[in-house]
Protein backbone atom coordinates (compact mmCIF):
# COMPACT_ATOMS: atom_id res chain seq x y z
CA UNK A 1 0.00 0.00 0.00
CA UNK A 2 1.37 3.32 -0.73
CA UNK A 3 2.09 6.01 1.27
CA UNK A 4 0.03 9.27 1.57
CA UNK A 5 1.98 11.89 3.05
CA UNK A 6 1.17 15.50 3.56
CA UNK A 7 3.49 18.02 1.66
CA UNK A 8 6.08 19.00 4.49
CA UNK A 9 5.02 22.85 5.94
CA UNK A 10 7.62 25.60 4.46
CA UNK A 11 8.48 28.78 4.99
CA UNK A 12 11.67 30.76 5.19
CA UNK A 13 13.00 33.92 6.39
CA UNK A 14 12.79 35.81 2.82
CA UNK A 15 9.57 34.75 2.66
CA UNK A 16 8.57 36.18 6.18
CA UNK A 17 10.53 39.17 5.69
CA UNK A 18 8.96 40.01 2.16
CA UNK A 19 5.24 39.85 3.93
CA UNK A 20 6.42 41.49 7.30
CA UNK A 21 7.60 44.91 5.16
CA UNK A 22 4.40 45.05 3.42
CA UNK A 23 1.73 47.57 3.67
CA UNK A 24 -1.47 47.02 5.37
CA UNK A 25 -3.41 49.26 3.41
CA UNK A 26 -1.75 47.84 0.13
CA UNK A 27 -2.56 44.00 1.62
CA UNK A 28 -6.61 45.32 1.65
CA UNK A 29 -6.53 47.27 -1.46
CA UNK A 30 -5.29 43.76 -3.14
CA UNK A 31 -8.12 41.83 -1.77
CA UNK A 32 -10.76 44.18 -2.29
CA UNK A 33 -9.79 44.15 -6.00
CA UNK A 34 -9.49 40.64 -6.23
CA UNK A 35 -12.81 40.08 -4.35
CA UNK A 36 -14.49 42.43 -7.00
CA UNK A 37 -12.73 40.68 -9.90
CA UNK A 38 -14.38 36.77 -8.46
CA UNK A 39 -17.63 38.61 -8.07
CA UNK A 40 -17.60 40.19 -11.58
CA UNK A 41 -16.82 35.97 -12.64
CA UNK A 42 -19.31 34.40 -10.50
CA UNK A 43 -22.25 36.95 -11.55
CA UNK A 44 -20.52 35.56 -15.50
CA UNK A 45 -21.24 31.99 -14.91
CA UNK A 46 -24.30 32.58 -13.31
CA UNK A 47 -26.11 34.10 -16.01
CA UNK A 48 -24.34 31.82 -18.47
CA UNK A 49 -22.33 35.30 -20.20
CA UNK A 50 -18.82 34.95 -21.40
CA UNK A 51 -16.53 38.10 -21.09
CA UNK A 52 -17.04 39.01 -24.96
CA UNK A 53 -20.66 39.41 -24.64
CA UNK A 54 -20.31 41.50 -21.01
CA UNK A 55 -17.84 43.56 -23.29
CA UNK A 56 -20.12 43.70 -26.07
CA UNK A 57 -23.19 44.88 -23.88
CA UNK A 58 -21.15 47.96 -22.39
CA UNK A 59 -19.55 48.64 -25.75
CA UNK A 60 -16.03 47.77 -23.88
CA UNK A 61 -12.99 46.04 -25.78
CA UNK A 62 -13.06 42.48 -24.83
CA UNK A 63 -9.26 42.83 -23.24
CA UNK A 64 -11.28 45.57 -20.52
CA UNK A 65 -13.01 42.85 -19.41
CA UNK A 66 -9.85 40.82 -19.16
CA UNK A 67 -8.50 43.50 -17.38
CA UNK A 68 -11.00 43.87 -14.59
CA UNK A 69 -11.24 39.75 -14.04
CA UNK A 70 -7.29 39.86 -13.58
CA UNK A 71 -7.67 41.00 -9.97
CA UNK A 72 -4.51 43.60 -10.78
CA UNK A 73 -7.03 46.70 -11.79
CA UNK A 74 -7.79 50.10 -9.71
CA UNK A 75 -11.23 50.27 -10.57
CA UNK A 76 -13.08 53.65 -11.21
CA UNK A 77 -16.26 54.44 -9.05
CA UNK A 78 -17.70 54.63 -13.05
CA UNK A 79 -16.81 51.53 -14.08
CA UNK A 80 -18.39 50.10 -10.71
CA UNK A 81 -21.73 51.84 -11.43
CA UNK A 82 -21.70 50.43 -14.92
CA UNK A 83 -20.43 47.04 -14.37
CA UNK A 84 -23.33 46.64 -11.38
CA UNK A 85 -25.94 47.83 -13.63
CA UNK A 86 -25.01 45.84 -16.32
CA UNK A 87 -24.91 42.57 -14.04
CA UNK A 88 -27.72 43.73 -12.18
CA UNK A 89 -25.15 42.78 -8.97
CA UNK A 90 -23.43 45.16 -6.03
CA UNK A 91 -20.06 45.48 -6.10
CA UNK A 92 -19.71 47.90 -2.97
CA UNK A 93 -22.26 49.09 -0.70
CA UNK A 94 -21.35 52.08 1.28
CA UNK A 95 -23.45 53.14 4.75
CA UNK A 96 -25.69 55.21 4.12
CA UNK A 97 -25.49 56.51 7.51
CA UNK A 98 -23.97 60.28 8.21
CA UNK A 99 -20.70 60.55 10.17
CA UNK A 100 -21.22 63.39 13.26
CA UNK B 1 16.66 15.65 -11.34
CA UNK B 2 15.06 15.24 -7.90
CA UNK B 3 12.44 17.57 -5.95
CA UNK B 4 10.30 17.99 -3.21
CA UNK B 5 6.94 19.68 -3.40
CA UNK B 6 6.31 21.63 0.14
CA UNK B 7 3.38 23.32 1.13
CA UNK B 8 3.66 26.68 1.80
CA UNK B 9 2.51 27.81 5.35
CA UNK B 10 2.11 31.45 4.52
CA UNK B 11 -0.22 31.22 1.93
CA UNK B 12 -2.08 27.71 1.77
CA UNK B 13 -5.84 28.40 2.65
CA UNK B 14 -9.41 27.34 3.12
CA UNK B 15 -9.39 27.94 -0.65
CA UNK B 16 -6.59 26.95 -2.20
CA UNK B 17 -3.50 24.91 -1.61
CA UNK B 18 -0.45 26.64 -2.29
CA UNK B 19 2.69 24.95 -3.09
CA UNK B 20 6.24 25.02 -4.23
CA UNK B 21 9.28 22.70 -5.17
CA UNK B 22 12.87 22.69 -3.85
CA UNK B 23 14.78 21.04 -6.00
CA UNK B 24 17.84 18.50 -5.20
CA UNK B 25 17.89 18.63 -1.39
CA UNK B 26 18.45 22.72 -1.54
CA UNK B 27 17.87 24.98 1.25
CA UNK B 28 15.57 27.42 -0.50
CA UNK B 29 12.52 27.07 -2.99
CA UNK B 30 12.36 28.34 -6.53
CA UNK B 31 9.69 31.01 -4.69
CA UNK B 32 12.31 32.26 -2.40
CA UNK B 33 14.56 32.38 -5.21
CA UNK B 34 12.13 34.24 -7.02
CA UNK B 35 11.30 36.58 -4.27
CA UNK B 36 15.50 37.02 -4.03
CA UNK B 37 15.53 38.00 -7.57
CA UNK B 38 13.17 40.40 -8.12
CA UNK B 39 12.19 41.95 -4.84
CA UNK B 40 15.27 44.50 -4.78
CA UNK B 41 14.13 45.80 -8.15
CA UNK B 42 10.81 45.67 -8.21
CA UNK B 43 9.57 45.53 -4.75
CA UNK B 44 5.95 47.05 -5.03
CA UNK B 45 5.11 44.31 -8.04
CA UNK B 46 6.39 41.45 -5.74
CA UNK B 47 4.12 42.67 -2.88
CA UNK B 48 1.18 42.72 -5.86
CA UNK B 49 2.06 39.24 -6.53
CA UNK B 50 2.22 38.11 -2.88
CA UNK B 51 -0.79 39.31 -1.74
CA UNK B 52 -2.59 37.83 -4.97
CA UNK B 53 -1.27 34.64 -3.93
CA UNK B 54 -2.31 35.30 -0.12
CA UNK B 55 -5.85 36.32 -1.39
CA UNK B 56 -5.79 33.44 -3.79
CA UNK B 57 -5.26 30.83 -0.62
CA UNK B 58 -7.54 32.26 1.78
CA UNK B 59 -10.37 34.42 -0.48
CA UNK B 60 -10.80 33.70 -4.03
CA UNK B 61 -9.27 30.19 -4.58
CA UNK B 62 -7.21 29.62 -8.00
CA UNK B 63 -9.25 31.20 -10.20
CA UNK B 64 -8.43 30.59 -14.34
CA UNK B 65 -8.88 34.48 -15.21
CA UNK B 66 -6.35 35.75 -11.89
CA UNK B 67 -4.00 33.77 -14.22
CA UNK B 68 -2.23 33.94 -17.80
CA UNK B 69 -3.19 30.65 -19.02
CA UNK B 70 -1.50 28.53 -21.49
CA UNK B 71 1.93 29.27 -20.81
CA UNK B 72 3.22 25.99 -20.97
CA UNK B 73 2.83 23.19 -23.30
CA UNK B 74 -0.78 21.32 -23.98
CA UNK B 75 -2.23 20.24 -20.66
CA UNK B 76 0.77 20.86 -18.40
CA UNK B 77 -1.09 23.35 -16.48
CA UNK B 78 1.57 25.46 -16.77
CA UNK B 79 0.22 29.57 -16.06
CA UNK B 80 1.91 32.95 -15.39
CA UNK B 81 0.90 35.35 -12.25
CA UNK B 82 1.84 38.96 -13.02
CA UNK B 83 1.23 42.23 -11.33
CA UNK B 84 -0.12 44.02 -13.72
CA UNK B 85 -0.70 44.02 -17.42
CA UNK B 86 1.50 47.36 -18.02
CA UNK B 87 4.18 46.05 -15.59
CA UNK B 88 5.85 42.83 -16.51
CA UNK B 89 6.93 40.41 -13.79
CA UNK B 90 5.82 37.21 -14.29
CA UNK B 91 5.66 34.14 -11.51
CA UNK B 92 5.36 31.14 -13.43
CA UNK B 93 2.77 28.02 -11.99
CA UNK B 94 1.27 24.95 -12.06
CA UNK B 95 -2.18 25.26 -11.69
CA UNK B 96 -4.60 22.19 -10.79
CA UNK B 97 -8.09 23.83 -11.35
CA UNK B 98 -9.07 26.41 -8.75
CA UNK B 99 -8.05 24.47 -5.28
CA UNK B 100 -4.23 24.04 -5.76
CA UNK B 101 -1.06 25.87 -7.71
CA UNK B 102 2.81 25.19 -7.50
CA UNK B 103 4.86 28.07 -7.64
CA UNK B 104 7.77 27.86 -9.40
CA UNK B 105 9.83 30.94 -10.63
CA UNK B 106 10.30 33.90 -13.06
CA UNK B 107 11.68 37.41 -13.80
CA UNK B 108 10.96 40.30 -15.80
CA UNK B 109 9.44 39.85 -18.92
CA UNK B 110 10.22 42.53 -21.56
CA UNK B 111 10.17 40.74 -24.87
CA UNK B 112 7.38 39.28 -27.36
CA UNK B 113 7.90 35.43 -26.07
CA UNK B 114 8.98 34.27 -23.16
CA UNK B 115 11.80 31.80 -25.39
CA UNK B 116 13.73 35.46 -26.19
CA UNK B 117 14.84 35.38 -22.53
CA UNK B 118 17.17 33.10 -21.25
CA UNK B 119 16.12 33.26 -17.76
CA UNK B 120 12.34 33.32 -18.01
CA UNK B 121 12.81 30.65 -20.39
CA UNK B 122 14.77 28.52 -17.98
CA UNK B 123 12.65 28.96 -15.48
CA UNK B 124 9.20 28.01 -18.01
CA UNK B 125 11.07 25.02 -19.12
CA UNK B 126 12.44 23.94 -15.99
CA UNK B 127 8.22 24.01 -14.40
CA UNK B 128 7.07 22.42 -17.59
CA UNK B 129 9.73 19.60 -16.68
CA UNK B 130 8.41 19.37 -13.12
CA UNK B 131 4.77 19.42 -14.40
CA UNK B 132 5.75 16.50 -16.60
CA UNK B 133 6.88 14.55 -13.64
CA UNK B 134 4.43 15.76 -11.47
CA UNK B 135 1.88 13.95 -14.12
CA UNK B 136 3.55 11.32 -14.24
CA UNK B 137 3.26 10.65 -10.57
CA UNK B 138 -0.30 11.51 -10.27
CA UNK B 139 -1.21 9.32 -12.89
CA UNK B 140 0.80 6.09 -11.12
CA UNK B 141 -0.75 7.07 -7.91
CA UNK B 142 1.63 7.99 -5.89
CA UNK B 143 0.45 11.95 -5.67
CA UNK B 144 -3.03 12.48 -5.10
CA UNK B 145 -5.39 15.09 -3.12
CA UNK B 146 -6.76 14.80 -0.41
CA UNK B 147 -10.61 14.88 0.81
CA UNK B 148 -11.03 18.19 1.04
CA UNK B 149 -10.17 18.63 -2.93
CA UNK B 150 -7.19 21.25 -2.24
CA UNK B 151 -3.95 19.32 -0.68
CA UNK B 152 -1.71 17.18 -2.38
CA UNK B 153 -0.85 13.52 -0.61
CA UNK B 154 1.36 11.06 -1.78
CA UNK B 155 5.30 10.42 -2.30
CA UNK B 156 5.94 14.41 -2.71
CA UNK B 157 9.40 13.90 -3.35
CA UNK B 158 10.34 12.95 -7.00
CA UNK B 159 13.00 11.49 -8.51
CA UNK B 160 13.57 12.27 -12.57
CA UNK B 161 13.48 7.36 -13.43
CA UNK B 162 15.84 8.74 -16.81
CA UNK B 163 18.67 10.14 -14.05
CA UNK B 164 18.96 6.70 -12.95
CA UNK B 165 19.35 5.29 -16.67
Amino acid sequence: MKTMNEARKYTSPIIQEALRNIDPTRREMVRRRMMISARIDDALKSKGWTQKQLADMMEKRPSEVTKWLSGNHNFTLETIALIEKNLGITLITVSEEVII
Amino acid sequence: MKFEIVELLDFSGYKAGIYTVILNEGSQSLFDNFIQENRPKFSAEIDDILLKIETIGHVTGAREHLFKINEGTLGDGICALYDNPDKKIRLYCIRYGSTTIILGGGGYKDVRALQDDPKLKHENYLLREISRLITESIKDGDITWASDGKRLIGNLTIQDDEDNE
